[in-house]
Order: structure tokens, then C-alpha cells, then sequence
């Protein structure tokens, strides 16, 4: 079970990436980069 | 006059370059948090005193958590005369610094002449790895001993998650069929006796069971800490066989002019150390708890303070309209007076487990209660090396 949500984190991880080079608005990027770095710390088993 | 324009701030535009420029800012950030966090996994060092013959892993008892963070020190000490066995189990929840300061002192300062003492200080070693969420705990607290300072993690509740994730919605015991929140499959007094194919926390618990019953530990002390608005506080909790034993150890310390209650376990409340523990091995099963503010609902700011001074406006407001089941003055529950209460109590089970006709444990060299409240903790703690 922890590979699916894993695989699930990673998902959302990627579809963030693309938000962020993709989207138009500045606050809407740092949105993004805000949400990322927990994923990022649970993606890695870090925190 | 000049007229300001008002600027729309989320309007303002982004492009590629500013989305590589914060994800390099994101980056160093989350370095900088991935440092903090894997910090926390660095065990702080626990200096065995002079009464320790042996350490051994838990491990040890069941090869399942060998390797995994769920693996533990036990710290032994044999007497020259065989007698009776006591298991002190501190660090069951981090996030009640007593049970694991109270542990500390004892592998410090405790010599034994006769019977076996064994101490775990950091029962759910995983859960000293991380913070509860949106708690606001301060991550470690320092004790000053005579030699220098010594700091200590706070940890959390429950073992972290990076060990064992995801929850379930619903934490099912096996042994008993309870149902509860599925965030107490984290903790690991809610998993006893434990399972050897079950989740992390469960193996650790079964490990503590599969120690008591090799060892064949006659009696289980647990080491807690509960908010002053909690009924179950200043209290010892008995399994039924341990009835008399733990009803010998409070009146002892209420001889000592400290206040404390005794509890029946409860048999319709499971995974607890002192239900199963006693129901699920031949040992006399107790656990201890403390009044600590810092893990209150009522409590102010979560601060190092709070933790060590026990000292808090709101509660003491609280005490004043009678929502508290302690009394809770100016002067808080400062940890030294805590971890002394502890050290009575264990102290007091080891002179009532003789009384008992369980077999005698002699130790000595442990201060008494007076004497940690008078001097602190630090004074019976030794120097960082």
C-alpha cells in the first residue's frame, strides 16, 4: 500500500511541475512551489 | 496630490524563468527542511552508569525489526543474587518526556545487587523521530546538568510516518476486534501485545511482549504523561493480578506526600501495556501517569518552557473554574517534579514486589523523590561526554 500512495505523490509531483512552468500568474506558481515542497519531503520518505 | 494606483497582485505575471528561479528558492528550502528533519533520526546519547552489566537490542527478542527504526536499546542490570525482574519502558510516547527523562535517570544512577532490572528509554524509538502536526512542539528540550547541557528530542504520539504509511480509516486490533481512529495504528500503546506480521508499530509491540516472556519479567512498569484536563492523571494503572502490588506502591508514595490515585485497568479498552501486557504474559502489568500541560487542549504557546517548567496562565485559570484533575497553581508541574514522581513509583514497585512475595529486586543508588525536586534532574544526569 505505501508504493501505491507513493506512486500517487509522484503523480501529483509531476502534474505540479507542469503547473508551474505552464501557469501564467506568478502567485499561482508560488501556489504551486508551496505545495510541492511537503510532497517533495513525503516522496522521499523524509518527512 | 498624488493619487496611488491599486495594484492587482494576482495578476501579476509569471513565465518559465520565474518558475525555475522559486523552484531553485523551493529547492534550498526544502534542503534546509530536510536537514532539520533528518536530524531528528540522531539519537542524543544515553551514558550507561555504573550498575549497567549489559545492553542488548530489542531486536533481539524478535528478529523482525532488526535494521528498521523500530529498533531499540534495553539497558540491563544483573544483580549478583537472583531475584525478581522489573521492565521500565520510557519513551512509549515522546511527546511525555518524563517516562524517557525518568529512564535515563534510572540507566544512569541505578546499581543492582539482587534481581534484574531492565530499562528501555525509548520504547517507540520511531516516534522520537518526528513531531505530532499542527502541534507546534518545539523539537528537542535541554536539560543543564553540573558538566554541561544535555538535549533531548520531543518527540511525537506516534510512530512516524515516513515508518509506517498510509493510516487506515479504521484501526482494527486483531486480538481483541476493537475498532478505533485509524491514526492509532501509530501508537504503539494501542497495538499490544503486537503482531509478528503485522505493521511497524505492531512488530515493536510484539517485540516488548516477546522480551517480557523470554525474560519472564515479573513485573511491566509503563512511564506516561497525560494533559491536567484528562481524569486518568497523578495516577497508577494495575492490571487486576497487579493489583495488590500497585495498591503497595501507592500508598507507599502517598506516604511521601504524593498525591496519586489508583486505577483498574480497564477490560474493555485494549492494546494497552497494562491490559494486555498482563493478559498476554505471566507479568504485573502498571503504568504510571503524569500531569504535563504541554500536551493539553487548553494549553498557551508549546514552547521548550512549557515543557520543562510545566508552568502555564491558562491552565492555572482553568484549575481556578475546576476543569482540571489536578491542582495546577502558579508553579505549574515542573519536569523535575514529574520525573521524581516516576522514579517514586517505580522505586516504591521494586520495595512492594519484594513485600509481595515476588521475589526481591534490591536497587540502589537512585535518588528519591525529595532529592530530584530539591536538586533537579540535571544534578543525577551525567555530563555530556
Amino acid at each position: 500500500m505505501l508504493y501505491v500512495y507513493l506512486a500517487i505523490v509522484l503523480c501529483v509531483v509531476v502534474f505540479i511541475f507542469w503547473s508551474l512552468f505552464t501557469e501564467k500568474k506568478l502567485f499561482a506558481q508560488i501556489d504551486a512551489l508551496l505545495v510541492l515542497i511537503p510532497l517533495l519531503l513525503r516522496l522521499l520518505l523524509i518527512k | 496630490m498624488h493619487k496611488f494606483k491599486s495594484i492587482d497582485l494576482s495578476s501579476i505575471k509569471g513565465n518559465k524563468i520565474s518558475a525555475a528561479i522559486g523552484l531553485l528558492v523551493a529547492l534550498c528550502v526544502l534542503v534546509s527542511l530536510a536537514v532539520t528533519f533528518l536530524g531528528a533520526r540522531v539519537a542524543e546519547p544515553i551514558y550507561a552508569g555504573p550498575g549497567v552489566t549489559r545492553t542488548a537490542m530489542l531486536s533481539d527478542y524478535f528478529d523482525g525489526i532488526a535494521g528498521t527504526a523500530g529498533d531499540t536499546e534495553i539497558y540491563i542490570f544483573e544483580g549478583e543474587k537472583p531475584g525478581a525482574s522489573l521492565l521500565v519502558l520510557g519513551g512509549t510516547h515522546p511527546n511525555e518526556p518524563s517516562g524517557l527523562l525518568t529512564a535515563v535517570l534510572f540507566i544512569e544512577n541505578a546499581v543492582v545487587t539482587e534481581g534484574t532490572l531492565y530499562v528501555i528509554p525509548r520504547t517507540n524509538s520511531s516516534a522520537f523521530t518526528c513531531t505530532d502536526p499542527q502541534e507546534a512542539e518545539p523539537m528537542q528540550y535541554t536539560i543543564d546538568t553540573p558538566g554541561g547541557a544535555r538535549s533531548f528530542r520531543f518527540g511525537s504520539r506516534a510512530t512516524n510516518p515516513v515508518n509506517q504509511w498510509p493510516d487506515p480509516d479504521i484501526y482494527l486490533h486483531s486480538s481483541s476486534g476493537q475498532l478505533l481512529s485509524g491514526s492509532e495504528t501509530r501508537n504503539i500503546n494501542r497495538t499490544y501485545p503486537g503482531r509478528p506480521d503485522g505493521s511497524f508499530t505492531e512488530k515493536v509491540s510484539y517485540a516488548v511482549t516477546e522480551l517480557i516472556r523470554q525474560e519472564n519479567i515479573t513485573i511491566t512498569v509503563d512511564l506516561h504523561e497525560a494533559a491536567p484536563e484528562y481524569p486518568t492523571i497523578n495516577a497508577l494503572v494495575a492490571h487486576e493480578r497487579a493489583m495488590s502490588l500497585a495498591s503497595s506502591a501507592v500508598f507507599g508514595m502517598q506516604l511521601q506526600g504524593m498525591p496519586i490515585s489508583l486505577e483498574p485497568s480497564p477490560t474493555n479498552l485494549h492494546g494497552l501495556t497494562h491490559r494486555e501486557l498482563g493478559d498476554y504474559t505471566d507479568t504485573l502489568a502498571v503504568l504510571m501517569e503524569t500531569a504535563n500541560p504541554a500536551q493539553g487542549r487548553l494549553r498557551g504557546r508549546t514552547d521548550e518552557a512549557l515543557v520543562l517548567t510545566g508552568q502555564d496562565p491558562l491552565y492555572v485559570k482553568a484549575g481556578q473554574y475546576g476543569r482540571l484533575y489536578v491542582p495546577f497553581g502558579d508553579s505549574g508541574h515542573p519536569i523535575s517534579e514529574r520525573v521524581a514522581r516516576h522514579t517514586a513509583g517505580v522505586l516504591e514497585l521494586l520495595a512492594a514486589a519484594g513485600e509481595a512475595g515476588q521475589g526481591n529486586i534490591e536497587v540502589s543508588g537512585v535518588p528519591g523523590y525529595a532529592e530530584i525536586i530539591s536538586q533537579g534532574i540535571g544534578a543525577y544526569l551525567l555530563p555530556p561526554e
